[in-house]
């Protein structure tokens, strides 16, 4: 870990303006992943500006009917609170999937879209690794890769990467792009919104670069669409043990219906 | 097809020691003022820097849950945070949860149940099994399993810890 | 006995370990304590060209980065790093020369005020290997298997029982015969407690009478003295091994590891 300044944020624009001001800063608010990168020399900020403090962990009814989640709001409280688990059921389950109930107590839902792929190579700064250090080599594609990408990374595969196999390793994402949920973000130029599906990047000839948030912005709230498919739901998760593992491969699906017939349905895989 | 040039901002930063501050914890009901550094993990703080070594340093990656504490009730990876963060907060680690009058029913449990054998998670298992009774999402014997995934015992006393933990559940659910 | 087995006891030291109170290697607070980081090679086979040090000593706080150019000298013979459960060969000598035999050797050890600054010291190490191929994959080099050479502790264990009946018989006339190869996944030691070693060095009125009271994780105290006492050449009576608690070891606490080794160099020098 190296040396680095901390400053706690007192406000949403004075955080983004700190950013700002200094690109190779980051914001911490549970810190269970990017702690662990500072340790092992993957992630190295100049300063960490703690929004811990900012009013953002509530959860409040949007205009269309739906829920707002605020970035702070934890992933244990989110995945218990009672509107959440009634009408979004497939995302408690698939946050509760996830991590052990202590990371669940500290991680934050911005947080959990923000979070680090798990390849083993990108944590071992004694490999090549194109995430971490682009123009490296990737060690898993030819490596040990039983946790990595499945789909998408066969010869002819559209959007294929040939720099990266890495995954993203959340479940509680499974079920925000089941649900199209919305992230908004705020900057120095005010804010907007990114629908879930447009959030994280495919690798590419970018594979450093995880989603679409720019430096300088602020994951504040993710928006549940009013239809949380409460009926007919299920996220699915295949992992090594039955709890406590990132997921090989998971699905969360939901259907609509309608006197027997799939009026909706929404499928999204991760692992 | 070759990496785009779209570098990520690389710290070129010249070797230095970070100045220490003075952070102010309140760990078992007290608080304590320790000249720290932001890099000190709140684990490291406890045990290097407030002799409470009770609480443990196992894989200090959040794999292993030796080094839960709790943090305003609810139990958290003390390596996975910094302990500047932790100011304002109450911290309770093992040694703050015997009461002057003995200990924690949970406690007595562990002794009871034989729910450890080498001694090294049973801190981090303990305060675990608290923050779970707080929680009180567990119902059946497979809720405190999944919800205790978190802390590992190598020895395995995984049926005596979930024996421990069922004991003070289930006859006194008010207790903890 | 029976009565016993798969039932709860109560445990002499239970009261110790439900409060936090029962100490193990790590956690014995002395005055002025340092602490050590290991820099690990980052090649399984090799030899470090070159091992530069000087940013990492240029920040306050930093006592010494130990590496094999400027460690003390120690017993010279295999011998003395022998320790009771050694098993045939020569003994791994930690920070001996620049021969690189496996990934993560430890191959510096940084001392310095705080754990945070010799963590981050000991990532501005810098070392430049010549490496060479390694061969990791021990189903592929299967063809080159041999017999493991007898050692003392060989020597030492009871022989293996002599065969009973007769197999090639039994198995000729067995209704069914199933032959199979199976291979197992990878099993680690893996106890909760990392290997820790705390040394309080006492000096002495000359090197002879300086004591040395080591708080080691091992299940095998005398095995670390008798090991510190040949490589260091200490004598007995000046050397004092503890290990109260042990935070689980399946066996991989039976032998002094390689931060014993690094923690009493460091005190001593």
């Amino acid at each position: 870990m190296i040396n680095f300044d901390y400053t706690r944020a007192d406000g949403v624009t004075s955080a983004v303006r700190d950013r700002a001001s200094e690109l190779t800063a980051k914001f911490i608010a549970g810190g269970t992943n990017l702690i662990d990168l500072m340790k092992e020399n993957v992630e190295r900020p100049t300063r960490l500006i703690d929004i811990n403090r900012l009013p953002l962990a509530t959860i409040t009814e949007t205009e269309g009917g739906g829920l707002r989640l605020g970035a702070l709001m934890t992933n244990a409280d989110t995945a218990y609170d009672k509107q959440v688990s009634k009408r979004y059921p497939l995302l408690s389950q698939a946050i509760l999937a996830g991590a052990s109930a202590q990371l669940r107590n500290m991680a934050t839902d911005g947080g959990n879209l923000m979070q680090r792929t798990r390849c083993y190579y990108f944590y071992d700064v004694a490999t090549p690794c194109n995430k971490r250090e682009p123009g490296s080599g990737c060690s898993a594609i030819n490596g040990f890769n039983r946790i990595h990408a499945i789909l998408g990374t066969e010869a002819g595969t559209p959007d294929r990467s040939i720099h990266c196999i890495a995954t993203h390793p959340s479940d509680m994402c499974v079920a925000l792009a089941a649900l199209e949920a919305v992230v908004r973000v705020t900057g120095p130029d005010g804010d907007r919104t990114i629908p879930f599906a447009e959030f994280h990047r495919l690798p590419g000839n970018t594979p450093h670069i995880d989603n679409t948030l720019k430096d300088d912005e602020l994951i504040t709230a993710i928006d549940l669409p009013a239809n949380g498919f409460s009926k007919n739901y299920a996220y699915l998760k295949l992992r090594d043990r039955t709890s406590y593992a990132f997921a090989l491969v998971s699905v969360a699906a939901a259907l609509e219906m309608e006197d027997g017939r799939i009026t909706d349905a929404r499928i999204a895989l991760g692992g | 097809m070759t990496l785009t040039d779209e570098s990520p901002p690389m710290v070129n930063q010249a070797p230095s020691v970070p100045a220490t501050q003075t952070v102010t914890l309140t760990v078992n009901g007290t608080a304590v003022e320790l000249q720290l550094a932001p890099w000190t993990s709140l684990l490291d703080a406890l045990r290097e820097y407030m002799q409470l070594t009770g609480t443990k340093k196992g894989c200090d990656h959040g794999q292993c849950g030796a080094c839960t504490v709790l943090v305003n009730g609810k139990r958290i990876n003390s390596c996975l945070t910094l302990a500047i963060m932790q100011e304002g907060n109450s911290i309770t680690t093992i040694e703050g949860l015997a009461q002057p009058e003995g200990l924690l029913p949970i406690q007595q449990a562990f002794i009871d149940h034989d729910a450890f054998q080498c001694g090294y998670c049973t801190p981090g298992q303990i305060c675990s099994a608290v923050g779970l009774m707080n929680e009180g999402h567990a119902k059946t014997t497979d809720d405190i399993r999944e919800l205790m995934s978190g802390n590992i015992c190598r020895c395995g006393a995984y049926t005596n810890i979930v024996d421990a933990i069922q004991a003070v559940m289930h006859p006194q659910p008010d207790k903890l | 006995m029976t009565q016993y087995i798969g039932k709860p006891i109560s445990r002499v030291d239970g009261l110790e370990k439900v409060t936090g109170k029962a100490k193990y290697a790590a956690e014995f607070d002395t005055p002025d304590l340092l602490y050590g980081y290991v820099v690990n090679s980052t090649i399984a086979k090799g030899k470090i060209k070159q091992i530069d040090a000087t940013k990492a000593l240029s920040l306050a706080g930093v006592i010494q980065v130990f590496t094999h150019e400027n460690r003390p000298k120690l017993a010279w013979f295999d011998m003395n790093y022998k320790d009771q459960d050694a098993p045939p060969g020569s003994p791994f000598r930690p920070l001996r020369d620049a021969k690189i035999k496996y990934n993560a050797q430890p191959i510096a050890l940084v001392v310095a005020e705080t754990f945070e600054l010799a963590r981050y010291a000991a990532s501005l190490v810098q070392v430049d290997y010549e490496e060479e191929a390694h061969e990791t994959n021990l189903q592929a080099n299967r063809h080159k298997a041999r017999k493991p050479s007898l050692g003392m502790a060989s020597l030492l264990k009871p022989p293996p029982p002599k065969p009973r009946g007769n197999f090639e018989e039994a198995f000729k006339e067995a209704p069914v015969q199933m032959t199979g190869e199976y291979v197992h996944s990878m099993e680690h030691h893996n106890p909760m407690e990392l290997f820790a070693s705390t040394v309080v060095y006492e000096k002495g009125r000359n090197k002879s009478g300086a004591r040395y009271t080591i708080y080691d994780k091992t299940q095998g105290v005398t095995n670390s003295v008798l090991y510190v006492s040949q490589v260091f050449d200490i004598p007995f009576k000046n050397l004092q091994v503890l290990s109260p608690y042990v935070g689980g070891g399946f066996g991989s606490g039976l032998r002094p590891q390689y931060q014993l080794f690094l923690a009493v160099m460091a005190a001593e020098s």
